[in-house]
């Protein structure tokens, strides 16, 4: 199978290779057919849809100042494609408005490059002609991808991992029979890096940002990315229902026929997943302008915000992972019996014990539900042994004897719906017994006492946080730069058996370590955390941090506990927390702090803050406190 | 056909041992945008009997602390023309077709439960496979969850197995015999 799919592929590329440079070469020499004329007169080249269909952009490289993000030749009929859309314009005249029956096999440019020609030919005066009945692979994909309907799939964040909190985005094209209720017969419409199986290095990271790695659409059973998001990583999924219609998504999927197995270059910041996705609904319907929003970065989640804004969506679908199913199942047993889900999951025998016999039915249907849905989550993240499948087939047998209620997850505030993800703040304080105003910005994105909605509990990850501080005595410095902060303090963290964590990177000031000088600072946690109340995380947790001031010998490492708890109420946040440090440079230092942010509206919020610290053997406590008008755009 | 991640992110923290340069770090951090990774289909037993079968994912605090695995794909058979197999060879007749079958045996982990469960969204999904029509689901679910027992014997029972029973037992209801005449 896959030795054919090669062989196709080859003759695919040698018949582009050959097709692409023997139009190239001739372009010019044919220029007196009326045709050619025609597209010329008309400037055809400059339209906006023949902008579209190559995407092409303004380009400082490139020696006409414009060039197109597809990085792959075989895009391309014209030697200069890339670059020269008029060159391309003619070239495509020449190889796709030929005689149907010169089309002898699949991969003839007539075949690939079928919104081209349809436009081609209605610009042209032309009449409209069916895609070649030789199109066979053409036929087969667009028999099975249904057009009745398109949603926008956002899988939200997931457990454990602040950093996914950016998201991603794809597209679910529905079969006529979607109205059934039967997502999972649809299939799905993905942007993606494609990594392959290069090996890793760190040079990874900046060739992702830099656009070292090609981009390419893939379209595979919407099932299979259900499984995916939902049972493997644990990231609860939105589908926001577009409203195109089925002659518009016939047009976008015509285009992205054309750029199957094509490469992009891919950049994460803006020409990623979300915005290639931005780009085809453009496309769908023209007049749409949604990629114009996005000139710096085209963050997933905004980009949800955007179709929102657009008024293109038409119904809302919450679908919660299994983590998040099993989290509310657990948490509606009785506290005292939640140890059988436990003992359960490890050995199903004790399902058949008199003593468990004892509880209700109802109750035993519950529990043995969440133990097998423990069982079944943890083995989808590994692997499943002989074993565990026949204890997972066990308790199936028995639940399929009990009586079960159909559970519903409560649908939580959807992502449009939270807080923007740029931040400035300005605000007073004092410390060190010196009153200061402070004013601040933060690039990106959200930290666990921002206004919790839309957002995972428990987790957050700022990125570009600049801190100015002007004091009493006239003294404006930069207070700090916190590179990156990532935070996961999960309240499933226990039933789940995974660990809690934060880890910040950045410049600061400490005001008792060389007269409160810049230092480089790296620190970390790592611990447990529990929902203890209805809406209040608990965590204990190891931490450590290593400071470098601008001297080599100047270096600090200092190490220590951390216990506290977060509640949330509503969309505000309160945060207690106790910390036991040993100091390189001097006695252990206890500290207790206290949080507490209150928004005033979806992207206005007041915090307050509060510091008190003492060094053992020391008399003087050291104390700080600040409040701050936050604004979120 | 499985995309190793794991080893990747190994590497990264080497790197950020050797030359700890903080834009290292936040490169890492930051490669984020359109997080995801990809899964490939691992036949679990020597039969691939459903019991064992399941996509193979990549778990571990590094992984996740970086989610580093830029939604890469790895390759083959992502634009689909075919379903994509999950190593399972899948013999006898099709009774519902090629496409059909392999899209049962990737869904069977989720059906099995849905059936001992007497609800859910595969469960729905398999009976709008099989054209049955809305009027007729509810019932369908309740025949399916009835016979668990004779659906799912093992868990080395294959999709072909499964669906061979689905049939026997459809085609002894009054109201499910005509999907399967």
């Amino acid at each position: 199978m896959q030795i054919i799919i090669k062989v196709r592929y080859l003759a695919l590329l040698f018949t582009l290779f050959c097709t692409a440079s023997s139009y190239a070469a001739e372009p010019v020499s044919s220029s007196n057919s009326p045709l050619l004329q025609k597209a010329i007169a008309s400037n055809l080249h400059l339209e906006k849809v023949w902008t579209q269909l190559l995407h092409l952009q303004k380009s400082n490289r490139s020696p006409t100042g414009i060039e197109s993000q597809v990085d792959d030749a075989r895009y391309f009929l014209a030697r200069d494609g890339k670059n020269n859309p008029r060159a391309e314009l003619l070239a495509s005249i020449d190889a796709l408005l030929i005689n149907v029956e010169d089309v002898i096999a699949d991969d003839h440019p007539r075949c690939r490059f079928v919104s081209r020609e349809a436009w081609l030919r209605e610009r042209l005066n032309l009449p409209a002609e069916a895609v070649p009945e030789q199109c066979i692979s053409y036929y087969e994909w667009r028999g099975i991808v249904g057009t009745h309907s398109m949603s926008l799939v956002f899988p939200a964040s997931y457990l454990n991992s602040p950093s996914s909190m950016f998201g991603h985005t794809l597209l679910r094209l529905d079969p006529e029979n979607i109205d059934e209720s039967s997502e999972w017969l649809s299939w799905s419409l993905n942007f993606a890096a494609d990594t392959g199986s290069e090996n890793f290095s760190a040079g990874y990271a900046f060739k992702g940002i830099a656009g070292g790695y090609a981009g390419k659409f893939s379209s595979i059973p919407y099932f299979k990315k259900l499984q995916e998001y939902g049972a493997i990583e644990n990231r609860d999924i939105w589908e926001y229902k577009l409203d195109f219609t089925e002659a518009e998504l016939s047009r976008m999927l015509d285009h992205v026929w054309e750029l199957r197995d094509i490469q992009f270059d891919y950049y994460f910041f803006r020409q990623n997943c979300s915005y290639r996705l931005l780009e085809l609904m453009d496309y769908a319907r023209p007049g749409l302008s949604l990629t114009e929003q996005f000139i710096v970065t085209t963050i997933p989640a905004d980009t949800v915000k955007a179709v929102d804004k657009a008024g293109i969506v038409t119904d809302t679908h919450y679908r919660p992972s299994l983590g998040t199913g099993i989290q509310m199942r657990y948490q509606s047993i009785p506290r005292k019996l939640k140890p059988w889900v436990t003992r359960i999951s490890n050995d199903d025998e004790v399902a058949l014990s008199a003593e468990f016999l004892e509880l209700d039915i109802a109750t035993r249907a519950k529990i043995i539900r969440v133990a097998n849905d423990l069982i079944t989550y943890r083995s989808r993240r590994t692997s499943r042994s002989p074993e565990t499948a026949k204890k997972r087939l066990r308790l199936l047998k028995m639940i399929s004897k009990l009586p079960i209620e159909e559970s519903v997850v409560p649908t939580p505030v959807a992502p449009e719906k939270a807080h923007d993800t740029r931040t400035a703040n300005i605000g007073i304080g004092r410390a060190n017994k010196t009153d200061y105003a402070q004013l601040g910005i933060r690039w990106s994105y959200h930290d666990v006492l921002d206004r919790n909605y839309g957002y995972l509990k428990g987790a957050g990850i700022a990125l570009g946080d600049l801190q100015l501080r002007r004091d009493e005595n006239d003294v404006s410095q930069l207070q700090s730069l916190e590179l990156v902060k990532l935070q996961s303090y999960s309240d499933r963290a226990l039933i789940f058996n995974t660990l809690s964590w934060d880890l910040s990177v950045g410049l600061t000031r400490d005001d008792n370590r060389l007269d409160g000088r810049l230092s480089a600072k790296a620190g970390g946690s790592i611990g447990k955390s529990t929902q203890v109340f209805n809406n209040t995380i608990g965590y204990g947790l190891l931490t450590g941090s290593m400071a470098q001031y601008s001297r080599l010998k100047e270096n600090f490492v200092d190490v220590g506990v951390r216990l506290g708890l977060l509640r949330y109420i509503g969309g505000a946040a309160f945060q207690l927390e106790f910390k036991l440090e040993t100091r390189q440079d001097e006695s252990p230092r206890v500290s207790g702090a206290a949080d507490f942010n209150l928004p005033l509206a979806k992207n206005h919020g007041l915090r307050f803050s509060y510091t008190h610290s003492q060094n053992t053997g020391v008399d003087e406590a050291v104390i700080a406190g600040s409040a701050q008008y936050r604004f979120y755009f | 056909m499985i995309d190793h991640i794991e080893p990747r992110l190994v590497d990264l923290t080497i790197n950020l041992k050797k030359d700890s340069k903080m834009k290292k770090l936040l490169a890492g951090a930051v490669l984020l945008a359109c997080s995801s990774a990809t899964y490939a289909d691992a036949p679990g037993g020597p039969n691939c009997g459903w019991g064992n079968m399941l996509l193979e994912g990549k778990t571990g605090l590094l992984n996740h602390m970086f989610a580093l695995t830029t939604n890469g794909t790895s390759g083959n058979a992502t634009f689909g023309m075919t379903l994509g197999t999950n190593g399972c060879s899948v013999e006898g007749p099709l009774t519902y077709g090629g496409d059909s079958m392999v899209w049962f045996n990737g869904v069977l982990d989720e059906y099995s439960t849905d059936v001992a469960l007497g609800h859910g969204e595969a469960l729905n999904a398999v009976a709008v496979m099989l054209g049955v029509e809305p009027a007729d689901r509810a019932h369908f679910s309740q025949i399916m969850h009835a016979n668990f027992d004779a659906l799912f014997p093992t868990t080395e029972t294959t999709g072909q197995e499964v669906l061979n029973s689905m049939v026997v037992v459809m085609a002894e209801d009054a109201k499910l015999k005509k999907y399967v005449g």
